[in-house]
């Protein structure tokens, strides 16, 4: 017996023979069903049939548990500390049912699937119950096991035993509340403009996700940052300090131990792709084997970049389609514009809690006292990137990218004009309004020119990274193809996140702490973003090349 | 036998159909035909339960469709017209759930799930994503799935659609066994050499009403044409040609 059927077993005594005794629902259908809706989710989810990324994502609730427990032994108010976990992880798992499955389980349109064949009402809702209930379960215990045992440790089997049932009723109360809302909210608008407002539910979630581990993350940061030395401890061996090392070495003599460092970097790179591109989507490994190396019309060229980046404007006609089609989509895309209506509001946010009368913090106060910027860089890139983020990566979702392919339009000019129209419609006034509120806060008006020079370079670095692996890539599919593989977007970006957050959070203390290693780490920056375009424009060219028509 | 006596079908302000009388016997493979909106995609899903009629009655078998529609789902195989098919199963998988809602043992699945797939020359992409598989593909799907638990009744929207030449003979060839067995099978489509040269009786809808019905030699003679495209345009230029034979 293999594992998978072992699963299978397993649920079937765990979940369908009872819910079908319960509900006197006909055994056979249900599990027929039940089996049906959990393939189809899971391969809807994820563009690989491999397990690797649903383990990955199972590793990252893992994280987020471990994360909570953390939190909670360091906690000076635990009730106030576990009212909030359970809030999260209770929205979490609401957001997991309404995103992931309802395309399946509650999936409108569900006639059109099953609608003639003989099943009866309570071995449907046999196996959407089942699917439910498992859902639920692994979620509660993989969020919230780790916090069990710190609380078992802490304080009695008794207090996890309670913290666990509670956030068994904080988990039912969510999806049960969510699952009504859903069905309310489906008889009143319709399925068509639900699934836009699952759009703004899913944007608003995960910005809000996002931000929730910062906070989870903040105090760590803080910790990191008082027992920081440099070059004396484990810590410059991490990438982002190993180019610096390469200054110091230069500063202070020649020494193995540092080129070694300064050498992790470029290792940790060629690892990281290597493995990104290997462990993805099955649809994406396929595209580049299929996919010859057919040379670009137009050579990339230095004097050509340094255009790219500093005035691709809209005269070109490639740049006018580009802006039209985006503001097409803008017109269109509920996603895109629950973003942009996210955005002010969050600097409105951030506007108050540091430039109000009496402010919640006072981030820059370290930074004047020790020209270290670390808490204001971790609130600025761990909370703004998603956010920016956001809106970048919905940016180039054009729907009708295709259009552009029937004229004679200059290939490389419109993918440069993509960067242009996202840069221009995001980036830049993300990066004004940042500006804004540094300049109010510090004084020193070279110091807001660096950290603006440094998120710049991180903002195009971002864009470049993204465009590397995002599977909504423009050119990448026909504009109504259905989107699948939301898993691995949304695992892509978080890790994405995850990762470029922390290394840059990281990356910007150190380089704060040394102008020497500031430099470094703008030259890293600016390198690698040049690297990543070159990189961009060859792949992106090759799907211009091969893009098959709708029509 | 499929007894449909006045059938009705509004939505909110239009009328899909607007009084349909038909008897379709067992044994015979019906052909339902009509220009884009006539309303024959709305007949056949109200006779497989997808639908309710605004009025009259339908009768599978003697099981009514509205108060009875279990036990008509029960009895019918069908093929909707832009079938869709959950994209993250393979062939086989869809068939093992459409089996199992049928009440098939695993082992009658099996069996018959890859000779029809064979026989629609699927055999070796049985195991592959339905989301990899063009229109076609699916196509032979669905049918399959309409096929596995060998219904009495079939009901066919348009199921040619999509599918190459060698499919659309096997095809016909599993419908004239069909209709030998004593079975029925209706029959949608706006290509009227298919249904002309399949189907032993015809029912001619024009904007939700029955035109002219009967075999296709009688309606031929009655409109004075030569093919069944000239004598559907016979029947449904003019509301005055209405035609109907017994069947």
């Amino acid at each position: 017996m293999n594992s998978a059927h072992l699963v299978d077993v397993v649920e079937l005594r765990l979940f369908i023979l009872p819910l079908s005794w319960l509900l006197r629902a006909n055994s056979m259908q249900a599990e027929a069903l039940f089996s049906a809706f959990k393939l189809s989710s899971q391969r809807l989810l994820f563009f690989s049939s491999s397990r690797v990324p649903r383990y990955l994502v199972r590793l990252m609730m893992l994280f987020y548990g471990c994360a909570f427990a953390w939190q909670m032994t360091r906690a000076q108010e635990p009730l106030a500390a576990t009212t909030i976990i359970v809030g999260a992880t209770s929205l979490l798992f609401a957001f997991q049912i309404v995103t992931d499955y309802f395309v399946i389980v509650f999936n409108p349109e569900e006639k059109h699937f099953l609608g003639w064949f003989p099943i009866d009402a309570s071995s449907l809702l046999t196996a959407k119950l089942a699917l439910f209930l498992k859902t639920l379960l692994g979620a509660t215990f993989l969020l919230h096991i780790p916090s069990a045992v710190v609380f078992t440790a802490k304080y009695s089997v008794t207090a996890a035993a309670l913290f666990l049932a509670g956030a068994m009723l904080g988990n039912i109360l969510a999806a049960v509340s969510t699952l009504i809302l859903y069905a309310l909210v489906l008889d009143r608008i319709g399925s068509a403009r639900l699934t836009n407002l699952i759009g703004y539910i899913q944007t608003l979630f995960f910005t809000l996700l996002i931000l929730f581990s910062t906070f989870v993350l903040l105090p760590e940061f803080s910790r990191l940052a008082g027992g920081f030395s440099v070059l004396d401890s484990p810590w410059p061996w991490l990438p982002p300090f190993a180019p610096a090392a390469l200054v110091d070495l230069a500063l202070s003599g020649f020494d193995l131990r540092r080129l070694a460092q300064a050498l992790t970097l470029p290792a940790l790179i060629a690892g990281a792709v290597i493995l990104l591109l290997r462990t993805f989507s099955q649809r994406f490994r396929d595209r580049l084997y299929e996919t010859e190396a057919i040379p670009f019309r137009a050579a990339p060229r230095a004097g050509r970049l340094f255009t790219v980046i500093t005035k691709a404007g809209f005269k070109e006609r490639e740049n006018w389609v580009m802006l039209t089609l985006t503001l097409l989509h803008l017109r269109d895309d509920w996603r895109l514009k629950a973003a942009l209506v996210l955005f002010p509001i969050y600097f409105a946010l951030w506007g108050v809690l540091l430039l109000g009368e009496e402010p919640v913090a006072d981030p820059f106060a370290a930074v004047r006292a020790s020209a270290g910027l670390l808490l204001p860089f971790m609130v600025l890139v761990l909370g703004q990137a998603p956010l920016s983020l956001q809106l970048l990566t919905r940016s180039l979702q054009y729907r009708a990218s295709w259009i552009i392919l029937l004229g004679d339009l200059d290939p490389l000019k419109i993918l440069l004009a993509v960067r242009a129209a996202a840069r221009r419609l995001f980036l830049q006034p993300y990066l004004m309004a940042t500006a804004f509120i540094l300049l109010y806060q510090i004084g020193n008006r070279g110091h807001v020119l660096l950290i603006m020079l440094l998120f710049w370079a991180a903002g195009e670095f971002f864009l470049s990274f993204m465009h590397q692996f995002m599977i909504t890539l423009p050119f990448s599919r026909p504009h109504e193809e259905v989107p699948t593989g939301t898993g691995n977007l949304l695992l892509l970006m978080v890790l994405t996140f995850g990762l470029a957050g922390l290394l840059s959070g990281v990356v910007f203390f150190y380089a704060f702490r040394s102008y020497a290693a500031c430099a470094t780490a703008l030259l890293l920056i600016f390198v690698l973003f040049l690297l990543s375009e070159a990189v961009f424009r060859r792949r992106a060219g090759d799907r211009l090349n091969h893009v098959e028509f709708p029509y | 036998m499929i007894e449909i006596q006045s059938l009705v079908k509004k939505y909110q302000h239009v009328t899909a159909l607007a009084g349909i009388d038909l008897a379709i016997l067992p044994g015979q493979l019906f052909g339902l035909i009509g220009a884009n909106g006539a309303g024959k995609t709305t007949a056949l899903k109200i006779i497989a339960t997808l639908l309710r009629p605004s009025s009259g009655r339908v009768c599978v078998l003697g099981k009514d469709v509205c108060t009875d529609a279990l036990a008509v789902r029960k009895m019918i195989g069908y093929v909707p017209e832009n079938g869709t098919v959950y994209e993250g199963l393979s062939a086989m998988e869809y068939l093992r759930l459409a089996g199992r809602l049928h009440g098939l043992s695993d082992e009658l699945i099996a069996r018959r799930s890859a000779r029809l797939l064979d026989q629609f020359k699927l055999g070796e992409e049985r195991h592959e994503l339905m989301r990899q598989y063009s229109r076609g593909m699916r196509q032979k799907v669905l049918i399959s799935s309409a096929l596995l638990h060998e219904p009495a009744v079939l009901l066919l929207d348009e199921p040619m659609d999509g599918l190459d030449v060698r499919t659309q003979f096997t095809l016909k060839g599993i419908l004239q066994d069909w209709k030998r067995q004593g079975k029925i099978a209706v029959y949608s489509s706006h290509q009227m050499e298919i249904v002309e040269s399949l189907c032993d009786s015809i029912a001619i809808i024009d904007r939700g009403r029955i035109a002219a019905s009967g075999a296709p030699e009688v309606l031929l003679n009655a409109a004075g044409t030569r093919s069944l495209a000239e004598a559907f345009l016979h029947f449904t230029s003019s509301r005055n040609n209405e035609f109907s034979s017994p069947c």
